[in-house]
């Protein structure tokens, strides 16, 4: 691990190990000190406290569409592979969302009858989803994950290990997204 | 004397017969969903059946009717054909263990507790959750006869339970009958 930024040594090393990476991170000793670090070379600085991020939701499965909320699996990448997130400081809302809606096209082509849309948008304070504790330990990481289609990319990540607290902190992040839950038109209409 | 001691017979035989369905709808009601969605829709000219969503999965024909177990099982049934791929890179569909308890559980859940609704995670796993204003639940497959619980009262958001490696039996039944009456 690179003594110099040990969160862009880890975020390199994992950034193909898919569902694998928050279990990795977790076993971090000095996870939570990494978001003073970028965690890619792409990165336009790390992710302040008074920022704002914007988490996109997909249709069917992830809203439930008689209450039109968010079903719990809508956060559960947050455990496994990274809850990705826009940062509205270097991405506009609009631009994030015709990026989704051409990313949620692009799976339709490639995978044929996956009817998946764009349907919803939760805009997050870093602040907030930071706040969030598991007996007095915070409950996510928000990290810098720049991409290099994307500068404006992070990823929210479980620090707290999985059973009851990872269980106790996905339900306080689900009622955060919900409580900033923007149901978008349907394309077109 | 004797005849009333035969009709009580009766009844607990009744009662014991039964399988250990979620039919009796909602808690402290005397009536099955299906009877509930059915009294509810009857006004809207749907007669004695209900009109339930299509599967959010999308394969089903639109508007079934059915009743909500019976769609439950044809929601989790309908994830079976998932691609991967089917929520971005690297997600999957779920295992065949996984769809397998999933339907299972259905059976198992308690008489008298609302019917949950049916999720799935973008790793494949399943599961089911509450939400209503007294409380937040979910319930997770961890593999094909056990799963977890986790429960949180809305009105006192520190008090939450969390049971890990439940029995898919009847005494996972009992065990999340426990936690919501807890709760």
């Amino acid at each position: 691990m690179s003594e110099e930024n040990p969160c862009l040594a880890f975020f390199e090393k994992h950034k193909d190990s898919g569902g694998n990476k928050v279990r990795a991170l977790q076993q971090e000793p000095t996870a939570l000190g990494w978001e003073k670090f970028p965690a890619s070379c792409h990165s336009p600085g790390v992710v302040q406290p008074e920022e704002s991020i914007l988490r996109l939701a997909f249709q069917p499965l992830h809203i439930d569409p008689e209450t039109r909320t968010l079903k719990p699996s809508a956060v559960s990448d947050v455990k496994d592979k990274g809850f990705s997130v826009d940062r509205l400081k270097y991405v506009s809302r609009e631009v994030s969302i015709e990026s989704g809606r051409a990313q949620a096209e692009k799976a339709m082509t490639l995978h044929g009858r996956t009817p998946r849309e764009l349907r919803a948008v939760s805009t997050l304070e870093v602040a907030a989803v930071r706040s969030l504790m598991i007996n007095g330990l915070r409950a996510f990481g928000v990290y810098d994950t720049a991409q290099d289609d994307n500068m404006a990319h992070a990823d929210v990540c479980q620090l707290v290990p999985e059973g009851q607290a990872g269980r106790s902190a996905r339900s306080q992040l689900l009622e955060l997204c919900d409580s900033c839950l923007d149901i978008l038109p349907n394309e077109g209409c | 004397m004797t005849v009333g001691l035969c009709t009580t017979l009766a009844v607990i035989a009744i009662g014991l017969a039964r399988p250990p369905t979620q039919l009796d709808g909602w808690m402290g009601e005397q009536h099955s969903v299906a009877e509930k969605y059915e009294s509810a829709t009857e006004d809207e000219g749907l007669g004695r059946q209900v009109a339930l969503p299509t599967s959010s999965a999308g394969y089903s024909s639109a508007f079934r009717v059915m009743d909500k177990a019976s769609w439950l099982q044809a929601e989790i049934e309908s994830y079976r054909h998932l691609p991967t791929g089917w929520d971005g890179e690297g997600s999957v569909g779920p295992s065949s263990d996984a769809l397998e308890g999933a339907r299972k559980l259905i059976d198992y859940l308690p008489a008298g507790l609302e019917l949950p609704k049916p999720m799935i995670t973008s790793s494949g796993e399943l599961g089911f959750y509450w939400k209503t204003d007294a409380y937040y639940a979910d319930l997770i497959i961890e593999e094909k006869d056990l799963f977890s619980l986790f429960v949180r009262s809305r009105e006192h958001p520190n008090s939450e339970l969390y049971f890990d490696a439940l029995l898919i039996s009847g005494d996972g039944t009992a065990k999340i009958q426990d936690a919501f009456q807890q709760i």
